[in-house]
C-alpha cells in the first residue's frame, strides 16, 4: 500500500518533491508484474522528470477541480487506458475526472469501487476481490483514511503494469492524494468561514430584533392598553397622540422587516430583473412615497437633460432611493435641504443626493456601508437597522455600480454618491409622429 | 352616492385582518361580508352577488391567483387584490388574470377606500364614458380629443394622447406595462417597457409641473402605471 504522508497543503516546493521522491523509495505495493530489468536510476530520473512537470501543472491548476483532472489525464495517457478518479464527500464517492472525457462505468464495476473504498482495499483485476473485473481500483488515502479511489481500465493493456508505470503510479497517487487533501481542507475552511459568518450574523440579528424590535412593539402594546383602559380618561388630543405613536412605531418596525428581507434576499443571490429606466421616472416613484416625510425639507433636483435610460431593476434601485433619502431626513433638521443630482460622466451615470445633516465622519464612511454598523456619536433613537446603506451598495453592486460618502466642504451634511455604468444607448427608434394639433 | 350602499366581499384567512376591514368598511358605509378560503370565496361570490371582492392573494387552500382564474370564467366582480409588497410577479399575474387593482399590506385605509371607490366606479361607468376628464387642473375633452392643463392647451402627439386616454378611461386602476403597451402600440409591443418608459417621461414633461413629482400619472413600481383621482 502506498503511504501518503501528510504534507503541508498548498506547498509545491522543492523540498516537497523531494520528500515525495522519497516516498516512492519506500512505496511498497506491487502489481503483480515482474518488473523489468531498466536500471534504477534511469527510472527514477525518468519519475522525477514526470513527476515535476506534474506538479508545476497542479501548481498553476486555478481550481481543484482542475488539478483532478491534468493528473487523470497524464496517468490516462500514460497508461493508455481508461481511467475514472472518485473522490469522497461526506462518506460518498463522486466521479472528479476521467479519462478521456466523459466516460462513465457500469452500475455494477461503481459497486466494486465502492467496496474497495469502505474496505480500503485494493480491488479488481490483479487483486484477490472481484479478480474477474477489467477495472483495477486503487484505493487513495490520506494519514490511513481514504479519501477516494483512482480506477484504471487496464483491458487494453492485457492487464500489464511495466514496473515503469508502476513507479509512475505511485507517485501520481502520492499527488492525488495531497490534492484530494487540499481540497478537503480547503472546503473546510470555507464552511468555517460561512458558519462563522453566519453565527455573527445570528448574534446581531437577534440583538438587533430584541433591541429595535422590542421598543416599538412596547410602545404599540403600552399605547393600545392605554386607550382601552376604561378608567383612564383621556382627552381627544391625547387619543390621537397615543394612536399617532402606535401608527408611527408600527410603520418603524415595518421598516426593519422589509430590510431584514432585502438582507436576506441579497445574501441569497439576487436575481436582477433589469428593464431600461428613466432615472425621473425612479426618482418620482421615490419621491413620492416619501412625500410626507419629506414635506419639512427643501427639495432641489437636478437632473441633466437627455441622461440616457439606464438599464437596472426598478423596486430594487427604488429601494436604494428611499433608503438614502430616508437617511438624508433622519439624520438633518427640519427646514434644512436635500440635493439630488444625476448627470454623465465619461461614459458613467452619477447620482448624488446631499443633505445638511451630522454627516458621516470621514473614518466611518466607508465602515457604513458594512452590515450592522452604526455611527456611535451620531446614534439617535430614531436610529434604523443599520441595514439600510448595506443593501444599497449590494444592490448597488448588483448593478456594477459603486456607491460612497463623501463629506462636503461646508463640513456639514454629506452626499451619497451612486455610479453606474451608462451602458450602450438603446436601439430602438420611436416612430416619429405628427404633432397633433 | 351610490357606491356607499355597495356590498364587499373580504377574503382573508387572517381574523385580525378581517377584523380591521370588517369595522373601518363598516364605518365607511359599506356593507360587508367575509369569507376565509378560496372556496367559500368563489362560494359567497356566487350566492350573495357582492358589488366588489377583496381578495388575500396568500390564502391557506389554494392560490388566491386560482380564485381570480376561476372567478373570472363566469364573473366580471371587480377585484381587489391584498398583496406583500416587493411580490411584484404575483401582482402582475394576478391584473393579468383578470384583478381589477391591488394594495401593498400593510395598507392605509385612505388607500384601500381610493382604490375601492375607483374599482366601483369602474363597474359603474363600464359603459357610458364622461365626454369630459378632470384630474385636478388635468381636462381631456375625449370627444375633440384635446387635453388642457390649468386651461391652457397642450399639444400631444397621437400615440402620447392615446396613452393618456388610456390611463384616464381607467383612472384610479393600476395598468400593467404589458395592459398599456398592448393597448396603445399593438400585442406585438407588449414586452417593449422602454416605448413606455419614454412616452411616460414625455408626457410628464408636458402636463406636469414638476415632472420629478408627478401629480397625474403615478408610478407604481415594477408593476405598471395609474391616472390619479383626486377626491
Amino acid at each position: 500500500m502506498v503511504q501518503i504522508k501528510k504534507i503541508k497543503k498548498g506547498m509545491i516546493s522543492p523540498v516537497f518533491i523531494f520528500f515525495s521522491a522519497a516516498l516512492f523509495a519506500a512505496a511498497v505495493y506491487l502489481i503483480t508484474q515482474a518488473r523489468s530489468q531498466v536500471s534504477a536510476s534511469q527510472e527514477r530520473e525518468a519519475r522525477m522528470a514526470f513527476l515535476y512537470s506534474l506538479i508545476r501543472e497542479i501548481a498553476v491548476s486555478v481550481k481543484l477541480e482542475n488539478a483532478f483532472q491534468v493528473i487523470a489525464k497524464r496517468i490516462g495517457e500514460m497508461f493508455h487506458c481508461n481511467l475514472i478518479l472518485f473522490v469522497s464527500e461526506n462518506s460518498l464517492l463522486f466521479q472528479k475526472a476521467e479519462y478521456p472525457s466523459q466516460i462513465k462505468m457500469s452500475e455494477s464495476d461503481y459497486a466494486k469501487a465502492v467496496w474497495a473504498f469502505q474496505n480500503n482495499k485494493p480491488a479488481g483485476c490483479h487483486t484477490n476481490f472481484f479478480s474477474g473485473s477489467e477495472w483495477f481500483f486503487f484505493p487513495l488515502e490520506v494519514e490511513g483514511e481514504p479519501v477516494g479511489i483512482l480506477s484504471l481500465n487496464l483491458q487494453a493493456n492485457d492487464g500489464i503494469i511495466s514496473s515503469q508505470q508502476d513507479g509512475f503510479l505511485d507517485a501520481t497517487v502520492s499527488q492525488l492524494g495531497i490534492v484530494i487533501e487540499r481540497a478537503s481542507h480547503l472546503k473546510v475552511i470555507e464552511q468555517a468561514r460561512l458558519l462563522n459568518e453566519a453565527r455573527k450574523l445570528e448574534t446581531t440579528l437577534l440583538s438587533c430584533i430584541s433591541h429595535d424590535f422590542r421598543t416599538p412593539i412596547s410602545s404599540i402594546l403600552g399605547a393600545s392598553a392605554a386607550l382601552l383602559d376604561e378608567e383612564a380618561r383621556y382627552d381627544l388630543a391625547s387619543q390621537k397622540e397615543l394612536l399617532f405613536t402606535i401608527q408611527e412605531e408600527a410603520e418603524r418596525l415595518n421598516r426593519f422587516v422589509s430590510n431584514l428581507l432585502d438582507m436576506m434576499k441579497l445574501q441569497s443571490g439576487l436575481k436582477l430583473n433589469q428593464e431600461w429606466v428613466e432615472f425621473q421616472d425612479l426618482l418620482g416613484s421615490s419621491l413620492s412615497r416619501l412625500s410626507n416625510l419629506l414635506s419639512d425639507r427643501h427639495l432641489v433636483v437636478a437632473l441633466e437633460p437627455n441622461l440616457p435610460m439606464l438599464f437596472l431593476d426598478f423596486v430594487l434601485f427604488e429601494h436604494v432611493l428611499l433608503n438614502l433619502l430616508d437617511n438624508a431626513v433622519k439624520y438633518s433638521e427640519p427646514g434644512t435641504t436635500i440635493w439630488i443630482k444625476a448627470y454623465k460622466k465619461e461614459e458613467r451615470i452619477f447620482v448624488e443626493i446631499t443633505d445638511e445633516g451630522v454627516g458621516i465622519p470621514l473614518l466611518e464612511q466607508r465602515s457604513v456601508f458594512q452590515k450592522f454598523y452604526r455611527i456611535k456619536e451620531t446614534a439617535r433613537p430614531n436610529a434604523g437597522t443599520g441595514l439600510g446603506l448595506s443593501i444599497c451598495k449590494g444592490i448597488v453592486e448588483a448593478h456594477g455600480g459603486k456607491i460612497s460618502a463623501k463629506s462636503l466642504s461646508s463640513g456639514k451634511g454629506v452626499s451619497m454618491v451612486i455610479e453606474l455604468p451608462a451602458g450602450t444607448e438603446i436601439s430602438y427608434s420611436l416612430e416619429k409622429e405628427k404633432q397633433y394639433a | 352616492m351610490l357606491d356607499k350602499l355597495a356590498k364587499i366581499l373580504v377574503v382573508d384567512d387572517e381574523p385580525q385582518i378581517r377584523r380591521l376591514l370588517r369595522v373601518s368598511l363598516t364605518a365607511h358605509q359599506y356593507q360587508v361580508s367575509e369569507a376565509i378560503s378560496g372556496k367559500e370565496a368563489l362560494a359567497a361570490a356566487a350566492s350573495e352577488s357582492p358589488d366588489l371582492m377583496l381578495l388575500d392573494l396568500g390564502l391557506p387552500d389554494e392560490d388566491g391567483l386560482a380564485v381570480i382564474r376561476q372567478l373570472r370564467e363566469w364573473s366580471h366582480l371587480p377585484v381587489i387584490v391584498l398583496s406583500v409588497r416587493s411580490h411584484e410577479k404575483d401582482k402582475i399575474s394576478a391584473l393579468d388574470l383578470g384583478a381589477n387593482d391591488y394594495v401593498d399590506k400593510p395598507f392605509s385605509m385612505g388607500e384601500l377606500l381610493a382604490r375601492i371607490r375607483a374599482a366601483l366606479r369602474q363597474k359603474i361607468q363600464s359603459e357610458g364614458l364622461e365626454p369630459v376628464f378632470h384630474c385636478g387642473a388635468l381636462t381631456i375633452d375625449f370627444t375633440k380629443r384635446q387635453v388642457a392643463v390649468g386651461g391652457q392647451e397642450i399639444k400631444l402627439t397621437p400615440k402620447e394622447y392615446d396613452l393618456l386616454r388610456v390611463l384616464a378611461v381607467k383612472a384610479g386602476r393600476v395598468l400593467t406595462h404589458s395592459q398599456l403597451l398592448r393597448e396603445v402600440w399593438g400585442e406585438e409591443y407588449r414586452d417593449d417597457t422602454q416605448y413606455l418608459r419614454v412616452y411616460i417621461g414625455q408626457l410628464r414633461q408636458k402636463i406636469e409641473e414638476n415632472p420629478s413629482l408627478p401629480q397625474y400619472i403615478l408610478t407604481e413600481s415594477g408593476v405598471g402605471y395609474r391616472m390619479r383621482v383626486f377626491s
